[in-house]
């Protein structure tokens, strides 16, 4: 009986492999060895001082991965902390993390994460399924106020949970089957589910320390974490200190003994910091400067998932009409602006998702003077008489006043139409684009991960952050449909005719470019590669000597 | 002794006027003030002063006494339309334009550790493995910073990641390659009557419409005459031209300070004037308000209500002139206090004036030398606060449409350009020349007025 | 003496009540939030968040909070981990030594200076530091700096141009010192120039050189005394003007002092922090004008307040 049983439970395991369950360690076409192509040729190395400096452009508001919003935190978060997964440094496919392996059951609903067995934190506990399951109910709980609870989402009742509409969360899919496993279930399958794992919100803390603890868990002499690095020193508004991780599984392959973050807010400081020898990489640069910098050697250019836009109040006359809508689209050429004004290397774009992975975004509605001057006639303005004086908000920083008067004095010689420029400062801005106080308002949108539901999801109706008084129910719908479908080919269709209702036909937004992000990285930093998120992980990164 | 009727007694005005008179500095800050007023007000309306506003973004910055080609961003000319063009071409009737439709792509050629760590195409910095020089058009390098091309490179040079740099370019660490696909040069010929144009040619082609970029223009002529503008003190990075900005900052800078200054003026005269004649407890409780508020970070204070507040002119001025009230509340009072025991006062109060009279019509007249001196020197103080705001990023939003800048942006935006070897030096140093110049000479005169009126030097001249 | 002492003292707390008031609210008052971010919260969340910083409450209630709380400053809003005391704590020292250097600097500068000047009305001296000292005042503190960082930093690379690695960092401190001190330093020499003459034409000078006493003695233990009065009573004034001048040198140069954090908690709507800044220089002022008042008492016995 029991050999029987046994035999059937045997079978039973192996069954669903059988059947078409994925089991992985990596995704993408990583070759089993990826991680020997990322280490130094020879030991000349050992002979520098392993420090490396950068700059993270403004201080941190926190540690707590729960807490946390920006990019600035990020990169600290992914020294500091690790996902059941990781990302390669140069191509972001995924590679095993807190998790060696994992399977992926056959309606690709269903994920089971495998843990290895010397994930450590730095207190040298190890890290269990328990942890995970413990963080991700603190991030999902609405009274720890995470704002990044809707990455999520794919997974089983979670969004019911963080909006308070289930109170139990053991309605939501994660179940911790033994302290090595993880099993997570999606209500629809999702192919970029992996890539949200491995986003910080996703991570684990500590929950021992964090009940202990509470706001202060995250000090130097309270913080526990289980990355690569852990937190020696914090100097507010002036540097974080990070020391390698002894506890990591991966500790011999760090090969940084130092990991010092700058929290310099001018990139033109940091510039000069970095010419005299004092930074090693700065993360922005003084954009007045753009032309010398470019003869510098450490200058690098490199495409960011990121999107330059103005909103379009359509509820406020004269932008309820389309017509006038596409008229300002249509009627300033983005070349000037990205060509003569940024020279970044951006590229003009009428489209708002970058092109990524295969997706290719519909052209959108490109400089066309003539056309664009017959539309705002049949609107009921020709040649711009009549036309009310609208309103354009940005947050004040001088790039994005250039572009601002730029496109608005093109405006005004193409269309005739005038437009007033109003800057606020960044809360301001963030307020009155909240309430929807303006005509026009700049926009900026960084993807949080590889795929464009992180950007044409923003204007579904109702969106937090849509912000334009759009709704669109075709569009709603077909965003809807590439959630719910696993095939990336046919979620790639339904994006392609979704965007186009937003850039050609709708137009509640107006497109200007697709960010490119500059920096300056010592010739002395190796292991460190370009890559479309500007995600680095410190333990690839060494010194080396400059011949 | 009886005063000699033929020697005519001097006003204190004229008294003072004398003496200002012999203080060389101060009659040069004096003139350089009304010279600036004058180009201030009058400046902008001059005809033949251009447009501050209007973008050259092909030029970008450029230095004092250039010139380029006199087009537009965008042109474009369709028959039976006016032309696309900047003002003044629609009234000529034959046109000439050589225009240049060279196409190129960029590339940057980085060398790390001996070897090529990188290919990157400029546009959508698109990174590459390998780069062939070959095909179509060719390869130059871009040699300096003004973008001068050097001699065309060999073909069939390849450029290989992860490999050494062709042995032409030598030891560099980044090249910067241009591939120019061949063009040659085109000319547009058009006619016009009317304001609108009647005929276009394309290299002897009729053609009803053509549209053009000015970066592609080598050269426009207008009736036989060429067409190009100059820029006295150069342009910034929009192609816009500096010096009708100076001079349209000017009048904002000089605005800014006047009216601020006479907010603080109005408060600060009445508060201490009043403080001053009624004396005792009043005075007491008037003067330890201010004393209680000179106490405060005013500055901090101002920032505060530019940051949270509307950002508007009145504003400003609101917050600047609530900053300096309480220096010339000060004065006054002090003035008020040792004027009001003299005969004149005691004369109008035996007249039967009501105090208001004797406070405005009588005293606060005789205050006004030392209000003046102060107010000479209030408005550079102004004026400095105001750079101040803008440079932590609070300027001024003018009228809609236009954004015009007052010195202190202009001096802040040229402080941001400066390139590291000096480069655009000259987008700072006309406005802080304009801004230093106005405010020394204010300050100067100021102190002149102070000496010229000072009781102690009265009746020597 | 010592009525007025008691009578300024007195005045302090009344200062500070206004100045705590005004700032709160008019903090308060201001368009946008502490916590509005670029990806719009949701608003359970939004209202959890206000919660537990207590910016549900009416603002009454907020304030009295605050006033008990004093001096605990609260929690900064922007940094979740720091309090504002411990903010403050750490960024002040920095802040001080730059503001005592530069006042050292000033005074060095402009009392030689006005000395001098005043002693050689009409010399060459005498015009060419007058009028370099108006160029002081005339330009503003963010392009005298920015352009000394060009020239001694990047150009001829004898000075560091930005950053700061601590109290033994003196070379990066020299170029913000000089930035900082020297608008005081000009209106200094001004002043002193002005009381030196005042004070040379007066009889008892005149007493002084008829006794054949030395140039120098005449000036340093005669002269400067009364000299030095509109300096005095300047200095008030002036460090409160340094206060803000050290806002600009800290950005330029990259200082991390007080002044920055001050404008940046402004930006962030980070109340406590603001708040806390915002008194901790309402404080200093209020110390250092009272430090001079007595200062200007002691040096010029005619004013002796009754």
């Amino acid at each position: 009986m029991r050999s029987s049983l046994s035999v059937a439970l045997a079978l039973a395991l192996v069954a669903p492999t059988f059947a078409g369950e994925i089991t992985q360690n990596r995704t993408g076409d990583l070759k089993e060895n990826w991680k020997e192509e990322l280490k130094p040729e020879d030991d000349a190395w050992k002979s520098v001082d392993q420090t490396f400096r950068f700059n993270n452009g403004t201080e941190p508001e926190t540690l707590d991965l729960h807490i946390m919003t920006g990019v600035t935190e990020n990169r600290l978060a992914t020294a500091l902390f690790e996902g059941l997964v990781s990302q390669h440094p140069e191509t972001l496919d995924i590679v095993p993390g807190v998790a060696k392996s994992w399977t992926i059951s056959a309606d690709r609903t269903v994920y089971t994460f495998h843990f290895r067995d010397d994930a450590k934190w730095t207190d040298g506990k190890a890290v269990t399924a328990q942890d995970f399951y413990d963080s991700w109910k603190r991030a999902l709980t609405p009274a720890t106020t995470c704002q990044y609870g809707y990455m999520f989402f794919p997974i089983k009742n979670s969004e019911a949970f963080y909006k308070g509409k289930i109170t139990d969360f053991n309605e939501v899919g994660v179940k911790v089957k033994d302290a090595k496993t993880l099993v997570v279930t999606l209500t629809n399958p999702c192919p970029y589910f992996l890539h949200l794992a491995a986003f910080k919100t996703l991570y684990p803390v500590p929950m021992a320390v964090v009940t202990k603890h509470g706001d202060k868990w995250t000090r130097p002499e309270n913080i526990v974490s289980n990355g690569p690095f852990q937190l020696q020193e914090w100097v507010a508004n002036q540097q974080i200190t990070m020391v390698p991780n002894e506890n990591y599984w991966d500790r011999k392959n760090v090969r940084l003994k130092k990991l010092i973050a700058y929290a310099y807010t001018d990139p033109e400081t940091s510039y000069k910091l970095f010419r005299q020898g004092k930074m090693d990489w700065c993360t922005t640069i003084p954009t007045p400067k753009v032309d010398e910098i470019k003869r510098l050697p450490d200058y690098y250019a490199q495409p960011y998932l990121g999107s330059y836009f103005y909103r379009v109040n359509v509820e406020k006359p004269p932008f309820n009409d389309v017509r006038v809508r596409k008229a300002l689209t249509m009627g300033f050429d983005r070349e000037i602006i990205t060509r003569d004004l940024l020279k970044g290397g951006q590229i003009p774009a009428g489209y708002f998702s970058p092109e990524m992975l295969g997706y290719k975004p519909p052209k959108g509605l490109r400089y066309n003077r003539v056309k664009a001057q017959k539309l705002l006639a049949e609107a009921g303005y020709p040649a711009g008489k009549g036309f009310p004086t609208i309103d354009l908000l940005y947050n004040t920083q001088e790039s994005h006043k250039q572009v601002a008067e730029a496109i608005a004095r093109q405006w005004k010689e193409n269309l005739g139409i005038t437009v007033s420029l109003r800057n606020n400062e960044w809360k301001v801005y963030l307020a009155e684009v909240d309430k929807r106080n303006f005509h026009l308002a700049r926009g900026g949108w960084i993807g949080d991960y590889v795929d464009p539901n992180t950007f044409l999801d923003l204007f579904m109706t109702g969106g937090g952050n849509n912000n334009t008084g759009w709704s669109n129910k075709r569009y709603d719908d077909l965003i809807r449909g590439a959630a719910k479908s696993g095939d990336q080919k046919e979620r790639f269709k339904l994006f392609y005719e979704a965007e186009k209702i937003l850039v050609e036909d709708e137009c509640p937004i107006i497109p200007i470019y697709i960010y490119v992000n500059q920096g300056l990285l010592s010739e002395k930093v190796a292991g460190w590669y370009e890559n479309v998120l500007d995600h680095h992980t410190y333990q690839y990164i060494w010194m080396e000597p400059v011949e | 002794m009886s005063a000699d009727p033929n020697q005519k007694g001097v006003s204190p005005w004229v008294d003072a006027w004398r003496r200002l008179k012999k203080n060389k500095m101060s009659m040069f800050g004096l003139w350089v003030v009304v010279v600036m007023s004058l180009i201030s007000i009058f400046g902008p309306i001059l005809p033949g002063m251009p447009n501050p506003n209007v973008q050259f973004n092909f030029v970008g910055a450029q230095p004092a006494m250039s010139r380029h080609v006199y087009v537009q961003n965008k042109n474009s000319l369709t028959v039976d339309q006016a032309p696309q063009l900047p003002p003044g071409y629609a009234s000529k009737s034959e046109l000439e334009f050589g225009i240049n439709l060279e196409r190129y792509r960029e590339y940057r050629i980085v060398v790390r550790r001996r070897k090529i760590s990188g290919i990157t195409q400029t546009l959508g910095a698109k990174s590459i493995d390998v780069l062939e020089v070959s095909g179509k058009g060719d390869y130059f390098v871009v040699e300096n910073e003004d973008g001068t091309l050097g001699e065309p490179l060999p073909p069939d040079l390849t450029f290989v990641k992860k490999k050494k740099l062709a042995k032409v370019l030598g030891k560099k660490r980044v090249v910067i390659l241009r591939h120019v696909f061949p063009a040659t040069e085109r000319k547009v010929t058009a006619t016009l009557a009317g304001g609108k144009v009647t005929g276009i040619t394309l290299d002897g082609e009729v053609v009803k419409h053509l549209s053009f970029d000015g970066r592609d223009v080598l050269r426009a002529t207008a009736d036989g005459e060429e067409q190009t503008l100059l820029h006295i003190l150069g342009t910034d990075s929009s192609g816009r031209d500096l010096m009708s900005r100076v001079v349209a900052g000017g009048r904002i800078s000089l605005m800014v300070g006047l009216v601020a200054t006479l907010v603080s003026l109005l408060i600060g005269v009445v508060y201490g004037a009043v403080a001053g004649y009624y004396g005792g407890k009043v005075d007491a409780l008037l003067m330890a308000i201010v004393d209680v508020l000179y106490g405060i970070p005013y500055l901090f204070l101002v920032i505060l209500l530019m940051v949270f507040f509307s950002r508007s002119l009145m504003t400003l001025f609101i917050a600047l002139g609530a900053v300096q009230w309480l220096t010339m509340a000060r004065i006054v009072r002090g003035q008020i206090l040792s004027l009001k025991e003299k005969e004149f006062v005691e004369a109008a109060r035996m007249c039967g004036s009501s105090d208001f009279k004797i406070v405005f019509n009588h005293l606060i007249p005789n205050t006004l030398g030392v209000v003046v001196v102060y107010t000479t020197l209030t408005v550079p103080a102004v004026i400095l606060q105001e750079s101040f705001l803008a440079f932590l990023g609070l300027t001024i939003e003018w009228a809609p449409g236009e954004t015009l800048e007052s010195w202190g942006a202009l001096v802040n935006s040229g402080v941001k350009e400066l390139g590291d070897n000096g480069e655009r030096f000259h987008l700072l140093l006309w406005p802080s020349f304009a801004m230093a110049l106005t405010l020394f000479s204010l300050n100067f005169l100021g102190d002149g007025l102070r000496d010229a009126l000072d009781p102690k030097q009265r009746g020597r001249t | 003496m010592g009525s007025y002492l008691l009578k300024r003292l007195a005045q302090v707390p009344v200062v500070l009540l206004v100045l705590i008031t005004t700032t709160f609210f008019m903090m308060r008052l201001a368009p946008g939030g502490p916590f509005a971010g670029d990806k719009k919260m949701d608003p359970v969340i939004q209202k959890k968040l206000e919660e537990k910083y207590g910016l549900d409450k009416p603002m009454l209630v907020q304030f009295g909070k605050f006033l008990v709380g004093l001096p605990d400053l609260g929690p900064s809003f922007k940094n979740k981990t720091k309090t504002v005391n411990e903010i403050l704590a750490e960024k002040f020292p920095t802040s001080a030594y730059l503001g005592f250097l530069a006042t050292m600097f000033a005074l060095a500068l402009g009392l030689t200076a006005g000395i001098v000047a005043g002693v050689r009305q009409n010399s060459g001296f005498d015009y060419g530091s007058m009028a370099a000292a108006m160029l002081g005042l005339s330009l503003p503190v963010f392009v005298v700096g920015p352009v000394l960082a060009l020239i001694f930093g990047l150009y001829l690379k004898w000075l560091p141009s930005a950053g700061y690695d601590g109290w033994s960092d003196w070379k990066a401190l020299i170029l913000p010192t000089i930035t900082l001190g020297l608008p005081f330093a000009a209106r200094i020499a001004r002043l002193t120039r002005a009381g030196m003459l005042e004070v040379i034409n007066q009889d008892y000078i005149r007493t002084a050189w008829a006794k054949g006493l030395s140039e120098k003695v005449i000036v340093l233990r005669h002269a400067l005394r009364g000299a030095m009065l509109p300096v005095v009573s300047f200095l008030g004034p002036g460090i409160a003007a340094m206060l803000t001048g050290s806002i600009v040198v800290e950005k330029v140069f990259a200082i991390p002092g007080l002044g920055m954090e001050f404008v940046e908690s402004a930006f962030n709507r980070d109340y406590t922090l603001a708040m806390g800044t915002v008194i901790l220089y309402g404080v200093l002022l209020i110390f250092f004008n009272l430090v001079v008042d007595v200062l200007y008492g002691f040096l010029d016995p005619r004013i002796r307040y009754s």
